[in-house]
């Protein structure tokens, strides 16, 4: 049944869960508020989607972990992370007149959230060039990581052997990789820096 | 990019005996090799992770549900956090009629927005493109290639009359021939024939020809929004955003503007 308030356990169990209530909850509490942050900060209201998305995202992978231990409320926790990052897009591209609190700055610096957001931000590069590539290759590259074997990969891409299934998945993966290795931003980010000014793609 | 090659196959399973031994033992002396190594590593992990995008699909569809909400309910609107401090301005009679032909006029002009920006004809204009068939290497079946080749042909020089009944010969002889029925649905589209291009393009979907399953599904959704069946097109592109489908951003767009 959809109830009016959760509590902060209830909220990352339900992250961790995937639950739709829930997470229409966290929208419903923090959203708007975190929009008009980002707004009143130079940023705007697509800005503001992308970046509650993030915190979002980081908080699953931190929640799957079993890595994450609120020191404050959820809701400020969320809010902390969206303004950490908003600053480093913002250092980016080169504007730093925002609003970080102390407090804030603890919160994330403790946590080692600089770490997560560079991944996050690695992540979203590989994401964008996987999507680069044909609807083909990504398809064998995605029943191959599923466990697939050649034979079932033969049969449902339609291929003539398996020996050409093999090339083409060897082909795809080594396109991928080698637009990521010429990407030179995410160079920058595996070397701990959120670097020079890049249009990060959505997710 | 040898290295790459290497590592790739390595990864994969391919790198056996004394080869497999001794590419380890590079691996722990070149640190350029290891660096690509951990990418290659962390791009398999980041693709396989199923879990997270399932994740990032809800984030969406929920971020999607979310805004629409705030449409549907003005009083959510994003200036919402100011309302109750203007409410309590307006006690006097006349400003709060003044504010009443505001508010009227604004959410007018939010409805013309919302109703009319994202007309089926606008949408669809600007979403359409009708597919590249030099981008197809292969068909789905190995009869009747002439007549399919030629079919494909008159397609890609935009004579779809003639693609159609060209097209139309290879189903007489082979009424399951998907890439046939995906050239005439996108022909029709061309020649405005909705009724005609969604029965093939629904044909193709209900195949599942993996070759075309995606591109009919993505042309079956701007089909259904062309002829003002919106209700039929938001399940399509919900299952497209939900895909690592080519047309996923897109999908996403339209779902935004038809919330």
């Amino acid at each position: 049944m959809k109830r009016d308030n959760y509590t902060d356990q209830e909220i990352l169990t339900g992250i961790k869960h995937q639950n739709s209530e829930i997470m229409m909850f966290i929208y419903q509490k923090n959203f708007r508020s975190v929009r008009h942050y980002i707004e009143q900060n130079n940023g705007s209201d697509k800005d503001a989607e992308d970046l509650f998305q993030d915190a979002l995202i980081l908080i699953f992978h931190k929640v799957r972990e079993g890595s994450l231990v609120l020191t404050s409320s959820f809701n400020t926790y969320i809010f902390s992370i969206v303004k950490k990052n908003w600053l480093k897009q913002l250092d980016k591209r080169k504007r730093q007149n925002i609003v970080i609190d102390e407090c804030d700055n603890f919160i994330l610096e403790e946590d080692g959230l600089i770490e997560d957001l560079l991944k996050l931000e690695r992540e979203k590069i590989i994401n964008q060039h996987f999507n680069e590539l044909s609807p083909d290759c990504q398809k064998i590259i995605t029943l191959f990581l599923k466990g697939h074997s050649i034979t079932e990969i033969t049969k449902v891409m339609g291929f003539s052997s398996e020996q050409h299934t093999k090339n083409r998945r060897f082909r795809c993966k080594k396109s991928l990789i080698e637009r990521i290795l010429k990407n030179p931003y995410f160079k920058e980010l595996t070397n701990g820096k959120f670097g020079t000014d890049y249009q990060i793609p959505r997710w | 990019m040898e290295n790459l090659e290497l590592i790739i196959k390595y990864l994969d399973g391919e790198v056996i005996g004394e080869e497999k031994t001794l590419f380890e033992q590079r691996l722990k002396e070149d640190s350029s090799l290891e660096q690509t190594f951990q990418l290659v590593k962390e791009v398999d992990h980041t693709l396989a992770d199923d879990n997270l995008s399932s994740f990032i699909s809800k984030l969406k569809e929920t971020q999607i549900l979310y805004l629409a909400s705030e449409h549907q309910n003005p009083e959510n609107e994003k200036n919402n956090s100011g309302t109750s401090g203007i409410t309590r301005i307006l006690h006097n009679k006349k400003l709060q009629i003044a504010a009443s032909i505001a508010m009227l006029l604004i959410v007018s002009t939010v409805f013309y927005k919302i109703h009319f920006s994202v007309s089926p004809d606008s949408l669809f204009n600007n979403y359409y493109q009708p597919y590249e068939a030099s981008l197809i290497t292969r068909s789905s079946s190995p009869t009747d290639v002439s007549d399919l080749i030629r079919g494909i042909q008159f397609y890609d020089k935009g004579n779809y009359a003639n693609a159609i009944s060209k097209l139309e010969v290879v189903l007489q002889k082979e009424k399951n021939n998907t890439a046939a029925h995906f050239f005439i649905g996108v022909s029709y589209i061309e020649t405005k024939d909705f009724k005609k291009a969604i029965e093939n393009l629904k044909y193709v979907i209900n195949q599942n020809d993996t070759a075309f399953v995606e591109h009919a599904q993505w042309y079956l959704a701007l089909c259904y929004i062309k002829t003002n069946q919106n209700q039929l097109a938001t399940p399509i592109l919900s299952k497209i955003v939900q895909s690592k489908n080519l047309y996923k951003p897109m999908a996403f767009e339209i779902l935004k503007k038809l919330k």
